[in-house]
Formats: structure tokens, C-alpha cells, sequence
């Protein structure tokens, strides 16, 4: 990209959405495909570009390498960037890795992360409780975000974190367009789980998902760097809603989320 | 006058109003795969308008899954229910041999110059015998066919047939979805291939890497609806860091040199 391709256009009318990406990486990644950006100075040229407001961004590190090291550059890396937190990724907390439950939600909050991601099938541990069962514990008494990636999980397992933890928000991430006929009847029973927008990429779902109340479980998510933040943007911007649903999805509902997590 | 830059509309939504906007890739019908909200006809169409789409190229579902010939039916009477702006593709089955000969004689009739063919079900790959007479038909009158490509596996067959049928003009659906290199080989071996932009993995610098190495005369904007929303897929063309002048030709000039021009 050249410097003049990078300069965001001047509109007020941008700014309106204010919107929250919940699904960011950063950091050299081993997928890493031709022409895609990896470091921090690229995220907020893009995110000025693209009038992203806030965003949500998890280290490489934590996915392709050991989540502790991740955890710990994401901190460092964010340090002095305003509205872009970190992800943490997390771990089974008996495999001795990272801390136990409540120091590690300690030292999350106070690092000023506002979510943790979990890759169970790449990391090679299960989401039951048997094995996460003290740690979600611990995320749902605070109202801790869950980011759950698209193959990471299978559907079944999703119910039971949701069913067992139902004040802990989980969002499955990345989701493709063929998913709806297991989300509707999950969201049936499990208002705790959300979807981001970055690949849930079917024709008029914004509306469709209005009219069966369950606009509230959609937010607004880039996938970047892999994608480019412009579809999931025209996916809310020329969406068949009004303004205040647009809103809603792509700024609100994450907001209301990271405005409900509990301190104490 | 102040032309505006196309990219603001990325920002604030509507439809584009005095530009040209061609689907070239839409379908009609269901899918047993999954569910999608929206799958009549007018609602299709409705969507398009809504974004600025003034002319829609589509397929029927039932004809690339099942039934050809009952497909092919669907898209023409939707071509009479919306003259000027819907247009039909008719799909030509491999495993349905023995329907070829039908199918073309419909378009014949029908005046219809565009062709789908897909190896959803099927798995023939598209340099196979069974499709040389609608590709003899389609190059005696210069005719367009959509394929369905995923990389290199499909996209190579198909450099071998617009190398022999070179009348026929072979749009590559679903352009630089994986293998990339495989579509710029095509639309630089070949002057009779055409990259259609569609694409539900909105991969990061795709649409600028596609005007970099196939160039910007090369390349049709298509939506894939019902399955993928047209937001989402302009959004990719308005939102690229490319200049105006290439958007307007992917999101529907260059479609009115590909396509016949008497409708």
C-alpha cells in the first residue's frame, strides 16, 4: 500500500457506528498469507482507514507459540494505545502453564485486557469442565468474554459451556454462512452465546436475525489481518436495518458486554 | 459537479446511484446444505436494487444440484418476470449427458448466451468430453460461461479450454479464493478469461493483488447471493485501495463488454 492509499477519507458520517472489532490478531503469524499486514502500526493505519473505533486484538504468539508469552506481549505491545485492548489466551490452569483461575483473571484485568480466547484443538485440551471447569468458573463470575475461533469447537461442546456457564458471554468467532441451523435452536435456550460478523457472511441475515430477536447475538468482527475489515463493514453499513440496529451490532452489544464485566 | 469517492459509500451504506452495477454471479432457489433467510426471486432482486445492482446474471440452485432442465426452466421465466433485469444462466450437467442437446436448444430459443457449469455433486472435471458440445456451441456464438472454481484444480482445466474454444468467454468464479497464482496464470495465458470477484473469505489485499496482476479490465464483480450478502461482497470493492476509475470497471463495465450486448 502506498501512504496515499493508507489516508482515511474525511466524513462525519463514518464516525456514526463507532465500531468495536471483537476478532483481531497481531503479531507475525505462521498462516500469514501474501500482502497481509502483522504489526501494530499497520492495525491502527487500517483502523483509521477503515474507522474502526475500538478493537479487540489477541498476539499471535498466544495462538501459533505459548499463550503466556502471547499474553505477555500483547500487554507490552498495547502499552499507551487507546482503544485497542488485549485477548488473552487461555489454558487448562492444572497444566501448570499459566496462573491459577483468580490470579490469572487479577493480573488480566489489570493489564487492562477485556476478553480471553481459548484454541482448544490447536492447543490440544478440551473445553469440558473436567479440564477448563475452575477457569470458566472464575470468567463467568466476572462476565469475562470467551472468543472461541471456528474450529476450534463443535457445536455440541459450545452447548455445554453455554448450558454450564450462562452468565459467562462466549463468542464464537469466524463462524461461516452455513450456520444458522445450529444457532437457532442453540440460541433457543443459550442468550449467552454471540457470533461475530467476519465470515457469517449470508444474505440478509442482519434483518433475518432482527426479526427473530436475536440481533443482540451478532457483533461486529474483521478477522483482520486475514480479511479485509471493508466487508465486514458494508456487511452492517448497507445492511436492510435501521440505524439503530446497525449501531447495535457494530459497536453496541460488545460494548454492553465489556461494560458488564465485574471487577471485584 | 463534485464527484465523490466511491469508498464513502463503504461508510454510510445506500445504493450507488448513476453507476453501473452487474452481478455476475447470483444464484436462485434453496440449498439442502443450510438455511438462507432469503431465496425467492424478488427478493434476490430486491437486494440488488437496494445496493445498486441494475442487472443480475443467475443460476438456478435446483439446476446445479438436481435437475437441470426444471432449473433452467426457473431462471428463464424469471427472465420474463424481470426483462432487462434479470438474466438467466443455464447449467449444463456432466452426469446429464443425454440433456445437453435440450438445454442448448432452449437457449436457442431463449436467445440466451450465458452458460453455469459446477462440479457440485458431480466431481467431472471441466475438461471432460461430456461438456465439448455446449463448449462448441458456446464458442460458434461467442457466448459467456460462469464456472464454479476452488484453485488451481479447476481453474487448470479450464485454461485448456479457453486455450481450444477461444470465442467463449470463461468467467473464473470465486477469483483468488485459494491458489492465487492459478488466476493470474489464467487471465495472462488467456484473453478469453474473465475473474469474478465473489468470494465469502474476504481475504486481506485480495481485490488490489487481482487489478496488480490480472488487471483491472480482467475482472467482473459478482455477489453469489442468495448464499453471501451483496453487502458484504461490495464492500470489498468499494472498501480496496485502488483508484475509482478501476472499481467502476469491476463493478460493471468491463460486465457490459463481457456480456452480450443485444439483451
Amino acid at each position: 500500500m502506498t501512504k496515499e492509499n493508507d489516508e482515511p477519507i474525511q466524513m462525519s458520517e463514518a464516525t456514526d457506528l463507532q465500531l468495536f472489532d471483537c476478532n483481531c490478531l497481531v503479531g507475525k503469524r505462521a498462516d500469514r498469507r501474501e500482502g497481509e499486514p502483522w504489526s501494530l502500526d499497520q492495525l491502527k493505519t487500517d483502523m483509521g482507514y477503515y474507522h474502526i473505533s475500538e478493537a479487540l486484538v489477541s498476539h499471535a504468539l498466544s495462538r501459533d507459540y505459548d499463550p503466556a508469552a502471547g499474553n505477555r506481549e500483547i500487554v507490552e505491545l498495547l502499552k499507551g494505545s487507546d482503544r485497542i485492548y488485549p485477548v488473552w489466551a487461555i489454558l487448562p490452569t492444572a497444566s501448570g502453564e499459566l496462573s491459577d483461575a483468580e490470579q490469572f483473571i487479577r493480573d488480566m484485568l489489570d493489564s487492562g485486557a477485556k476478553a480471553v480466547i481459548a484454541f482448544p484443538r490447536f492447543q490440544s485440551y478440551s473445553l469440558a469442565s473436567w479440564s477448563l471447569g475452575k477457569l470458566l468458573s472464575a470468567l463467568e463470575h466476572h462476565r469475562i468474554p470467551m472468543l472461541l475461533p471456528f474450529q476450534q469447537f463443535d457445536w455440541n461442546e459450545v452447548y455445554t459451556l453455554c448450558h454450564e456457564h450462562p452468565a459467562l458471554p462466549v463468542i464464537t468467532t469466524g463462524i461461516n454462512y452455513r450456520q444458522l441451523r445450529y444457532l437457532l435452536p442453540l440460541w433457543e435456550t443459550n442468550r449467552n452465546l454471540y457470533v461475530d460478523t467476519s465470515w457469517f457472511s449470508l444474505a440478509d441475515l442482519l434483518p433475518f436475525l432482527k426479526e427473530k430477536g436475536y440481533l443482540g447475538q451478532l457483533l461486529f468482527g474483521t478477522n483482520y489481518p486475514a480479511y479485509t475489515p471493508a466487508a465486514a463493514i458494508s456487511m452492517i453499513t448497507y445492511a436492510n436495518v435501521g440505524v439503530e440496529e446497525k449501531r447495535q451490532v457494530g459497536s453496541g452489544n460488545l460494548r454492553a458486554l465489556i461494560k458488564n464485566i465485574r471487577i471485584d | 459537479m463534485l464527484t465523490l469517492p466511491l469508498v464513502r459509500n463503504l461508510f454510510i451504506g445506500g445504493p450507488l446511484r448513476d453507476e453501473v452495477i452487474i452481478d455476475a454471479h447470483m444464484h436462485i432457489g434453496k440449498y439442502y446444505n443450510f438455511l438462507i433467510p432469503s431465496t425467492g426471486v424478488a427478493a434476490v432482486i430486491e437486494n440488488a436494487k437496494r445496493i445498486g445492482i441494475t442487472r443480475l446474471y443467475g443460476s438456478s440452485l435446483l439446476s446445479l444440484r438436481n435437475d437441470a432442465i426444471a432449473g433452467n426452466n426457473m431462471v428463464i421465466e424469471a427472465h420474463k418476470a424481470y426483462p432487462g433485469v434479470f438474466f438467466p444462466y443455464l447449467v449444463v450437467k456432466p452426469n446429464y449427458a443425454e440433456e445437453t442437446r435440450d438445454i442448448l436448444d432452449l437457449a436457442e430459443r431463449e436467445h440466451t448466451k450465458q452458460f453455469k457449469i459446477h462440479d457440485d455433486g458431480n466431481g467431472i472435471p471441466f475438461d471432460h468430453k461430456n461438456y465439448i458440445p455446449l463448449y462448441e456451441y458456446a464458442d460458434q456464438i461467442g457466448a459467456v460461461i460462469l464456472a464454479h472454481t476452488y484453485g488451481e484444480m479447476h481453474v487448470a482445466p479450464l485454461i485448456k479450454v479457453a486455450m481450444q474454444f477461444k470465442s467463449v468467454k470463461i468467467l473464473l468464479g470465486h477469483s483468488g479464493i485459494t491458489d492465487e497464482d492459478a488466476y493470474y496464470l489464467a487471465a495472462r495465458s488467456c484473453p478469453n478469461i474473465f475473474l469474478e470477484t465473489c468470494n465469502s473469505l474476504a481475504w486481506y489485499g485480495l481485490i488490489e493483488r487481482l487489478v496488480k496482476k490480472a488487471g483491472a479490465d480482467r475482472i467482473c464483480f459478482g455477489t453469489d447471493m442468495p448464499f453471501m450478502s451483496p453487502d458484504q461482497q461490495i464492500g470489498r470493492i468499494l472498501g480496496a485501495r485502488i483508484s475509482d476509475e478501476d472499481k467502476r470497471r469491476i463493478l460493471g463495465l468491463n460486465a457490459l463488454e463481457v456480456f452480450p450486448k443485444k439483451l
